[in-house]
């Protein structure tokens, strides 16, 4: 296990550098953001200025080594739009990103898990079949449209959920959350669904073709002969034996979601971190996308490596160290 | 039994009574924009807008961009070169303390000195040479050369408490910390990227606005701003998309509140290279001799665009069509330069007459991310040039690629459109963007079609040193009549209308400049 985690971190440590490297010389190689950002009445004397003091005028592999050195500090550079550091603009974001992500998922889980094992018990009933294709239907849609028609349902015709925003939040251990108001649970409803949909139909299509495949096995058969009830053979025998596709698709996705969930945020002003990574590449906020990227990357990794763990416990077959 | 009751009762009432009045006394706007909350940081106009409502100016200007009267109550020129400022007295900070001529001076001199800042508005400083207080309410500027300007420029400074900001940075502004100003409205909140809330500054000297409080709604994406107006979430919706406007006039309880802007659209011509990086012969060689550099073509060009189609069919009406870089109406529109009305056949001639009957090849530029409908409009002109044999391409980029790319002269033809309401007059347009590049005199940054006359020039220098208005105006209607109806200089597109999306019950009156003013709504019951 200790092993297992050295070798990650090492491994993470090199994909980080990489990531940093390319993130950094594509953001460079795109252009100057003086020059989306300056006043049209500034002088060129004022322009020139603006881009020494950022240390814009420098070649590319000095910028890149100023930025290694602050980060041999921890320092991941300051926002040129918002002048504070790029990684608290980030942090600052992350909690209602990470809200949103998990009220998806366990969205997609509960409501998932249920269905897609109906689906697969039930192959060749309406309900299965209705289940199924249905599903397909929710990873097909585009997520904009799906929101914007829940807005126009809900709120504007129906009027029963708020069109947008985080509305009323509660603080806890300084950090603020949604969930716990009911204003805020209600404004957090649309969005984790509309974010769920397509974590849902993964959900549902994985349970359902892993159910289908293990009720013809040995083991199924001698669980049934041996007359174990029902509700035992279902959700000790065959879940378990099938969780570990869906462990590893739920832990993509999260990994997924909380990074790139920008559509669902913008279109419900939602103030989490895909909406700052959209303005940021859009006004070429250097030092921020690079730290976000890394901050994604991290993610990731750790993710990536809870997902393994996982693995292990759910399937003691698997070795951690062999990895 | 029944005291039970009403003790229980009552409080709940005063409650929903409560609430119900403190929502009629606010207003919610959705906006696109991020403000920054330090006033000297990041200069673009919606920071701009947004400083209005918590800090004042020396003098400020109105919707109608006249310069009005701020923290100072009077001045005059004592010289060409020295003004003398009297300010206002008995006025105090949002933190209580007293406002006087040490806090100007701390403001002036704090703008050009916040690290970091890729966009100062040390612009409107660095023509004054000395700034000193020659009593606790009298103030005298003196700038390095005769600028009539500066009673406009200093509209952008503005005033913060040196008391309260003195060692503090952007960063103690964004949490509200040291965001104390004199203006009608004050810091209560701000969560970046999804709100910020002012509330009424019940000492402010002036006019009490009508909103107890104002909610800025942070929400970048057109259609859900528009559709929190729908759901009754936000009053008032800012950076309204053209394209919804007849939608949202077919609804009942909302309405489009527009106004000519002072933003004037127009096309940079590339008149300085003998070849033009995007200008090319029929089989798409590039040419020796760019036919850009003749005024006959541009004249063509100029007269083969139908700009009335554009404001009817790109524009839905919401623009009015521009035969020079200031809108009609304003200081400095000269009167005595033709209308351009389209006229193809002409325009052929004219191409015909410079040698290039069968065309050329050309690409124009635009950004697709800044002006109203700035990418359908490149699409109109190419097709619109194409008429007249000019077979034209359409290259459109994010404002964050584009503007870098038109100040390094990039482009043949090229799209922009300025704001003229910081000099009210097209005085910052012609020296910015036409008066010859001279990096050393601050003139013609961004002359991104390489122009230039020396007539020209002079005027435009001549207009900036002239206090006499009149004057003023005369060598402003010589310059523009040299670029645009001599010389062909650019051509003019239209001006854009500023447009919001309003809840009935609200009346709100937009601003020349596009800037959003919560102090211009109120409720219309």
């Amino acid at each position: 296990m200790t092993l297992f985690l050295i070798r990650r971190l090492q491994q993470s440590i090199v994909v980080l550098l990489v990531m940093s490297f390319v993130v950094f010389a594509g953001v460079f190689a795109i252009g100057n953001p003086i020059d989306s950002l300056i006043s049209p009445e500034a002088t060129e004397q004022e322009r020139e200025k603006a881009i020494s003091q950022l240390g814009l005028d420098q070649p590319l592999y000095a910028q890149y080594f100023v930025f290694l050195k602050n980060v041999s500090r921890g320092e991941l550079g300051t926002s040129f739009v918002h002048n504070r550091p790029a990684i608290k603009l980030i942090l600052e974001r992350l909690p209602a990103t990470l809200e949103l992500t998990v009220a998806a998922l366990v969205f997609a889980i509960i409501v998932g898990i249920p269905l897609g094992l109906l689906a697969g018990l039930n192959t060749e009933s309406l309900i299965g079949r209705g289940i199924l294709s249905s599903s397909i239907l929710f990873f097909s849609l585009p997520t904009f449209w799906v929101g914007l028609m829940m807005i126009l349902l809900f709120s504007i015709n129906l009027g029963w959920l708020p069109t947008t925003g985080r509305g009323e939040t509660v603080e806890i251990w300084g950090i603020h959350a949604s969930f716990l108001t009911l204003d805020g649970l209600r404004h957090l409803a649309m969005p984790a669904v509309n974010l769920g949909l397509y974590p849902l139909a993964l959900i549902i299509r994985l349970t359902a073709s892993g159910t289908q495949e293990t009720i013809p096995l040995e083991y199924m058969k001698l669980a049934k002969a041996k007359g174990l009830r029902r509700r035992r053979i279902i959700f000790i025998h065959l879940l378990k034996n099938i969780m570990i596709p869906i462990v590893t698709v739920i832990g993509l996705q999260f990994s997924v979601i909380l990074a790139f969930a920008v559509v669902t945020e913008s279109i419900f002003a939602w103030p989490g971190m895909g909406r700052l990574i959209i303005d940021s590449i859009n006004l070429l906020d250097r030092p921020v996308i690079v730290a976000y990227l890394l901050v994604t990357v991290v993610v990731f990794l750790i993710v990536n490596i809870l997902v393994d763990i996982l693995y292990s416990i759910l399937d003691p077959r698997v070795r951690l160290g062999g990895m | 039994m029944i005291k039970k009751i009403l003790t229980r009762a009552l409080p709940v009432c005063m409650v929903l009574m409560g609430a119900g009045a403190a929502a009629a006394d606010e207003l919610t706007v959705a906006t696109p924009n991020d403000p920054s909350i330090d006033p000297h940081y990041l200069y673009v106009s919606t920071n701009a807008a947004y400083g209005r409502h918590v800090f004042g100016k020396l003098l400020d200007r109105d919707g109608d961009a006249r310069v009005k009267a701020d923290l100072a109550v009077s001045w005059k020129n004592i010289d060409e070169f020295t003004w003398e400022f009297n300010l206002r007295e008995g006025v105090t900070f949002h933190d209580g303390s007293t406002f006087d001529a040490e806090d100007v001076i701390f403001s002036f001199n704090r703008v050009p000195n916040v690290p970091n800042n890729p966009a100062s508005y040390e612009s409107n400083t660095n023509m004054i040479e000395t700034i000193t207080a020659t009593g606790p309410y009298t103030l005298v500027i003196k700038t390095k050369n005769p600028y009539p300007l500066l009673l406009r420029r200093i509209s952008g400074v503005s005033i913060v408490s040196a008391e309260a900001v003195e060692g503090g940075t952007t960063a103690d502004f964004t949490s509200g910390q040291i965001a104390v100003g004199t203006g009608p409205y004050k810091f209560s909140a701000f969560v970046p990227g999804d709100r910020y809330e002012l509330v009424r500054n019940e000492d402010y000297w002036g006019e009490q606005p009508a909103y107890d409080k104002v909610i800025f709604r942070i929400m970048p994406d057109p259609a859900s701003r528009m559709a929190a107006l729908l759901g009754g979430d936000v009053d008032i919706v800012e950076g309204f998309s053209p394209s919804s406007v007849e939608t949202l006039e077919a609804r009942e309880g909302f309405y489009v509140a527009q106004r000519a802007s002072a933003r004037t659209l127009w096309l940079y011509v590339d008149i300085q290279n003998d070849q033009s990086p995007f200008v090319t012969d029929l089989d798409g060689n590039p040419m020796d001799n760019s036919p850009l550099k003749d005024a006959r073509v541009r004249e063509a060009m100029s007269i083969a665009i139908d700009r009335d189609a554009i404001v009817t069919h790109v524009m839905g009406g919401l623009a009015e069509s521009a035969n020079q870089l200031v809108p009609a109406g304003w200081f400095s529109h000269n009167p005595d330069i033709d209308s351009i009305s389209i006229d193809v056949k002409r325009a052929k001639s004219l191409l015909a007459e410079a040698g290039y009957a069968d065309g050329f090849g050309l690409t124009v530029h635009a950004p697709n991310d800044r002006y109203v409908n700035d990418e359908k409009i490149a699409q109109a002109v190419a097709q619109m040039l194409a008429r007249i044999g000019i077979i034209t391409q359409v290259e459109t980029m994010p404002k964050s690629v584009y503007f870098g790319r038109l100040n390094r002269q990039e482009f043949s033809l090229s799209m922009i459109g300025w704001d003229n309401s910081l000099t009210g007059s097209s005085l910052m347009s012609l020296s910015a963007a036409f008066h010859t590049r001279e990096k050393d005199r601050g003139y013609g940054g961004w002359n991104a079609g390489g122009y230039s006359n020396a007539d020209f020039d002079a005027a435009v220098e001549a207009a900036e040193k002239e206090f006499d208005t009149v004057k003023q105006e005369k060598y402003l209607n010589e310059a523009m009549r040299i670029l645009i109806q001599q010389d062909r200089g650019a051509i003019p597109l239209h001006s854009q209308f500023t447009i919001l999306g309003v809840r009935d019950g609200v009346r709100y009156e937009p601003r020349v400049d596009e800037h959003f003013s919560a102090m211009l709504a109120q409720p219309s019951e």
